[in-house]
């Protein structure tokens, strides 16, 4: 029995033995010197092939070490131990053990010192950095920067890619200053491009120490920085764009732009009679148009210069186009990116026929009448305007920037409009005919220097800010009118018009603000802000009749106005702000005084006004996670009278409907509270906001109506009234669940509020309280796999209601429905097809024409051709259920309004767009 | 005279130097983790690093306390660093707390991500290094360099020191012969280096492994990152590898 237990013992030792795939290391580490045991010595095993570690131990108090499960093969042994000699040798584990018996370290003081070189073959000393310029040495095409280090003096690189300068091995490679490029060092080395490299710094690597003390101890390593070129970059991209459905519409653009390290030019044309012809903005990216975009940190608005370039966009579109645009950018950056440069010109051309028509239903206490308006226009609109812009970081601490805009554009609109008013009962009080021609041009020049100096306490911050406007206005109108009034459904008088308008206008603005912000400590700072602006203005308004000989020669004063305006402002601000990780807040205020002198030319009479304007501001915002936000603000905010409105001006462009200045006008002060929260869930996907806000404004500026119901006339001007307030909600859900899975989301939309104006009928003044609300809620539902097929359905519906105290019988309420629905597919052949329905419903109001209702469903198919797919021919079908038209209703305190004008209509057109893209010579870093 | 006086306290510490090297079982370290924000935003999106750069700080500084022996360790947030009021920038994946038990070779991470905490419970992180011959000296330690790939992919620089007997560092960085107190990881833009190191009444009582947070293994974890940020293109899929250490 226990013979046959032995035996089987036996066995499996030998099985052991024989067949182990794992074996055990073991030795013993000694100081040559003293003989003596080693005791925490490093004993590690690398795998010969990779050198990848296999494992590693100690040694033990007696010097002894085993390394267990040991994979048999060829290692290397490594023996490591603080101010002693690394050991290391190959070592084979061909059986279950390996016995390496004594393994000697020797102490490294008893080496023989290195002879340290130091290097005298320099091409360039900064300090201690020896810098060499890759250019002065030449290499073959395609050449690596190991290649060009070979070439460099008193660099050795062996087959290793290990690189020797002057004796000393190179310990550390920095591409542009950064320690660790690509996942090896040498990596850089041998991938990166020699043509790609501008300078080659070594310098000494030294400890933190050392470099505390700035003393060497000479026993430090080198570091070599390659120093990569600006920009290796130079190519071109292009794009053109034509289609047109072979008879009546065109649509055409062309980009182009080429670039040259920091050096870039585009320009880019269009053509069309289906769009303004402005570039979208993917296409203003692509070209480097920037929107020059300021923000205010202190007030949190943002503005631009030149704020009225902009007035070619399809957005604002009213009537048919007809348009051509061109333009040219200019870039350049040079001294390290340190200055640069950005200019751009741009010409606009847009013609546009409109037919509009304006349903006006007043609300009087006693009565309604309405007001209805046929227009026919013919616009023209042209537009030059340049950029220019300058900037110098000077240091790390001094910036300059310097901004310029000049614009020139030039406005004429013909118009023909056909007017009736009618009471109560729908007859007529009055008609008119309105011919008009007028000639508008204004030429605008805005500079400003920005002067941004940082200090080498944090944080502590002045921004000088120094602004230069000029602005020049000129307008040239004739308008002929001929109104007839009734009584008793025939006519009892006629008016006629036929007047010349002029207008000469100038402004010249200088202003100056700073700021100052300076930290308190790591969590409060203060903020000071003091500004400046003055400008002289002058207005000169004339109205003038025709004389004997048929020239509009005979001055009307009642409708003429000659003013010189000067503006001074002071104002200043001061604000403490709070942050720490969670909670952020600001609180402060800002005063300012304005002083407007308007002296009178006609009448040789000076008036002098005087506003002081407050801005309290407290902010408090909440970040109780990542993603999370909670914050609420008060702003106050003076109102204060705009000259127009201060001026005693009265204007009869059109005599039903004038407007009078209030020179008794006083500041208004606008109570503002908002409430905002967001929080995202990345992880979820969820994302979730609520914005909400109320207003109230003291002495906000409404309107005063006086009404003549039996002539039809109106004669509107500006009031203070108290009691106005507004609010303003929206909110969203949006659950996303990631590609092939629907996403769902919730958006809730709404506003109201209490609006007060008066309204004079004979000698009764009647005050209007108008009360409104409106309410959206869409629900939207997508769906997406990736460039195969996409969609998304977003039905909405709302409801407005609208009710005033001067005849509270009469509601304006109304639901309105719809939405949206677009999506992609890919179809058989890679044709692309994609489409969207907007359906827009509105309920009908009593007293206004029907069919407020749109379907306008755009479609498009494409398919890609040409090598490299940079070919794209496109069929668009825009309105397909010709329903498109323009449309807007307006209700306020004492009307309610609707707009109808041309839009664009159904059309097709056939398009081609070609893109080309030439990047040669591209580094070939990685 | 001084120099006389000097030079047999010179040769004695030479010689305790080097008869006794003191080797350590226990350290408390703070490493100091800086991130270069700049280039590793240039990396993973240009066009919002053209963005940032005048926004951002070009380089952010957290802290890191590690407490440890050779059979257990926790590393997690230490000082904390005041945030810059002028900037918008929020660290990714700067709030772990990782703990390893060297003997069992099982590590527990508690890794906020995003609005999640997840307490990842899985092996120690599994890291093939190579030793290299360059050395370093870091917080007065001679350190060694290796250079290591992490799950495979991750390319990791360490240095490593022989005279304390912890086969830890930051993070989930482990495996040397001796403890870690200098790593960079090239795509992260990102570097731990040990800026103190105590090796005299360490409190090892605060080593206990954290619990709060969904307890998840490192597949389990990544995947379901995976599936969010994949869907934000090359910018999520570079992003991923901050949860990976």
């Amino acid at each position: 029995m226990s013979k046959r237990l032995s035996i089987l013992f036996l066995l499996a030792l030998l099985y052991q033995v024989i067949f182990a795939q794992e074996g055990i290391v073991s030795g013993m580490v000694r100081d040559t010197a003293e003989n003596k045991k080693v005791v925490h010595a490093v004993v590690m095993l690398s795998r010969k092939a990779d050198s990848t570690l296999i494992s590693s131990t100690r040694t033990d108090k007696e010097g002894n070490f085993q390394l267990h499960k040991i994979p048999l093969g060829t290692y290397i042994l490594l023996v490591t131990f603080p101010k002693f000699a690394d050991f290391s040798d190959e070592v084979s584990v061909k059986d279950s053990l390996l016995d390496l018996g004594s393994i000697a370290l020797t102490n490294e003081s008893t080496l023989l010192k290195e002879v340290i070189v130091r290097g005298g073959s320099a091409i360039r000393i900064k300090g201690d950095t020896t810098e060499f310029s890759a250019d002065s040495f030449t290499v073959k095409e395609g050449a690596t920067v190991e290649d060009l280090l070979k070439r460099l003096p008193g660099f050795q690189v062996n087959s290793k890619g290990e690189i020797n300068v002057q004796g000393k091995r190179v310990e550390k490679v920095l591409v542009d200053g950064e320690e660790f490029f690509g996942d090896d060092p040498t990596m850089a080395t041998q991938n990166l491009g020699a043509k790609a490299v501008d300078k080659v710094q070594l310098f000494d690597t030294k400890s933190e120490q050392q470099q505390l003390t700035g003393t060497s101890s000479g026993t430090e390593g080198k570091t070599l920085n390659i120093k990569l070129k600006e920009d290796s970059k130079k190519g071109a991209f292009g794009k053109i764009n034509a289609g047109s459905d072979l008879q009546k519409y065109v649509d055409a653009k062309a980009l182009y732009n080429r670039f040259k390290g920091k050096k870039k030019v585009s320009l880019y044309g269009t053509t069309s009679n289906v769009s303004t012809g402005s570039l979208n903005w993917e296409d203003q990216q692509k070209l480097g148009i920037e929107n020059d975009y300021e923000y205010d940190e202190l007030s949190g608005v943002g503005s631009r210069l030149n704020d009225d370039v902009d007035d070619f966009n399809n957005w604002s579109l009213r009537g048919l186009p007809h348009s051509y645009s061109a333009g040219g950018l200019f870039i350049d950056k040079w001294n390290q990116d340190k200055q640069g440069v950005n200019t751009s010109y741009r010409y606009n051309w847009l013609r546009t026929d409109n037919e509009a028509s304006t349903f006006t239903q007043n609300i009087l206490p006693t009565t309604i009448n309405y007001r209805n308006k046929f227009t026919t226009s013919e616009g023209m609109n042209q537009q030059h305007a340049a950029n220019g812009k300058w900037e110098w970081k000077k240091d790390s601490l001094t910036s300059f920037k310097f901004t310029t805009a000049g614009s020139y554009k030039e406005t004429q609109v013909l118009a023909e409009v056909k007017s009736e008013f009618l009471n109560n009962q729908k007859e007529t009080v009055n008609t008119s005919d309105q011919d008009r021609d007028n000639h508008t041009t204004r030429t605008r020049w805005d500079n400003q220097l920005l002067y941004k100096q940082l200090f080498n306490k944090k944080n502590r911050q002045l921004l000088t800010i120094i602004r230069f406007g000029l602005i020049d206005d000129a307008q040239n109108g004739v308008n002929k009118t001929k109104t007839s009034f009734y009584r008793n459904n025939a006519v009892d008088s006629i008016d006629i018009i036929d007047q010349m308008r002029t207008l000469d206008g100038a402004s010249k603005t200088l202003g100056l603000k700073m700021t100052y912000s300076e930290p308190l400590s790591t969590k409060w700072m203060l903020v000071f802000d003091y500004a400046h602006n003055r400008s002289n203005a002058s207005s000169y308004r004339n109205t003038f009749s025709k004389n004997s000989n048929g020239k509009y020669e005979t001055l009307d004063p009642v409708f003429s106005n000659n003013f010189d305006l000067d503006a001074y402002s002071h104002s200043g601000m001061g604000l403490l702000r709070f942050t720490d990780k969670k909670l952020k807040g600001v609180i402060g205020s800002g005063l300012s005084s304005v002083k407007l002198k308007l002296y009178n030319v006609d009448r040789n009479v000076g008036n002098s006004y005087d506003f002081i304007n407050h801005k309290p501001l407290a902010q408090l915002s909440y970040m109780p996670k990542a993603q999370t936000n909670i914050s609420l603000t008060y702003r106050g905010t003076t109102l204060q009278p705009t000259i127009e409105q201060l001026q005693p001006i009265r204007n009869n462009e059109d005599p039903l409907y004038e407007f009078r200045g209030n020179s008794d006008l006083k500041v208004g002060f606008r109570h503002g509270f908002e409430s905002n929260f967001y929080q995202y869930k990345v992880l979820s996907q969820r994302y979730i906001y609520v914005y909400s806000s109320y207003s109230i404004v003291e002495n906000a500026i409404s309107n005063f109506t006086i009404i003549d119901t039996s002539l039809g006339k109106q004669i509107y001007m500006p009031v203070n009234t108290n009691g106005n307030r507004n609010w303003n909600l929206y909110g969203g859900w949006q659950k996303r669940r990631g590609p092939k899975k629907l996403s769902y989301g919730v958006q809730l939309n709404g506003n109201g509020g209490l609006n007060n104006s008066f309204i004079q009928q004979k000698n009764n003044v009647v005050k209007n309280k108008t009360d409104y609300k409106m309410l959206n809620l869409a629900v939207s539902i997508d769906y997406e796999e990736e460039g195969k097929k996409n969609f998304t359905i977003r039905p909405k519906i709302g409801y407005n209601t609208s009710k005033s105290s001067v005849q509270s019988g009469i509601k304006n309420n109304y639901f309105t429905y719809g939405g949206n629905v677009n999506g992609f597919v890919m179809l058989p052949g890679k044709l692309e097809l994609s489409s969207e329905v907007n359906i827009d419903l509105r309920q009908k109001l009593p007293n206004f024409p029907s069919n407020q209702n749109f379907v306008i469903w755009n479609a498009s198919l494409s398919k890609k051709v040409l090598k490299k797919k940079t070919g794209k021919i496109i069929i668009d079908a825009n309105d397909v259920l010709n329903q498109n038209r323009g449309f807007n209703r307006i209700i306020n305190t004492s009307f309610v309004q609707e707009e109808r004008y041309n839009r664009l209509s159904r059309y097709f057109l056939l398009r081609f767009e070609w893109t080309f893209n030439k990047m040669p010579g591209s580094a070939t870093s990685k | 005279m001084k120099i006389l006086l000097l030079f047999p306290v010179l040769l004695c510490c030479y010689l305790q130097s080097q008869t006794q090297t003191l080797f350590y079982n226990t350290v408390k370290i703070e490493f100091e983790k800086t991130m270069n924000v700049h280039a590793y935003y240039k990396e993973l999106d240009e066009d919002w690093y053209n963005y940032i750069k005048e926004r951002w700080p070009k380089r952010v500084t957290n802290y890191y306390e590690f407490v440890g022996d050779s059979v257990r360790s926790i590393y997690k947030p230490g000082k904390q660093t005041p945030i810059d009021p002028n900037t918008g920038y929020r660290g990714v994946a700067d709030k772990n707390v990782v703990f390893n038990d060297y003997t069992a070779g099982t590590s527990i991470a508690q890794k906020p991500v995003f609005e999640e905490t997840f307490l990842v419970q899985d092996s120690l992180a599994k890291i093939r290094w190579k030793v290299t011959p360059d050395t370093r000296t870091i917080a007065g330690f001679e350190c060694r360099k290796a250079i290591g790939i992490l799950n495979d992919s991750i390319a990791v620089f360490a240095f490593y020191t022989d005279e304390l007997i912890i086969k830890g560092g930051p993070e989930g960085i482990h495996g040397l012969p001796g403890m870690i107190l200098g790593v960079g990881v090239p795509r992260l833009h990102s570097t731990w280096f040990a800026t103190k190191v105590e090796v005299i009444d360490v409190n090892m009582k605060i080593v206990t492994p954290p619990s709060k947070g969904k307890k998840v293994d490192r597949a389990t974890m990544m995947k379901s990152l995976d599936k969010v940020l994949r869907q934000w293109g090359t910018y999520g899929s570079k992003m991923i590898v901050n949860f990976e250490i």
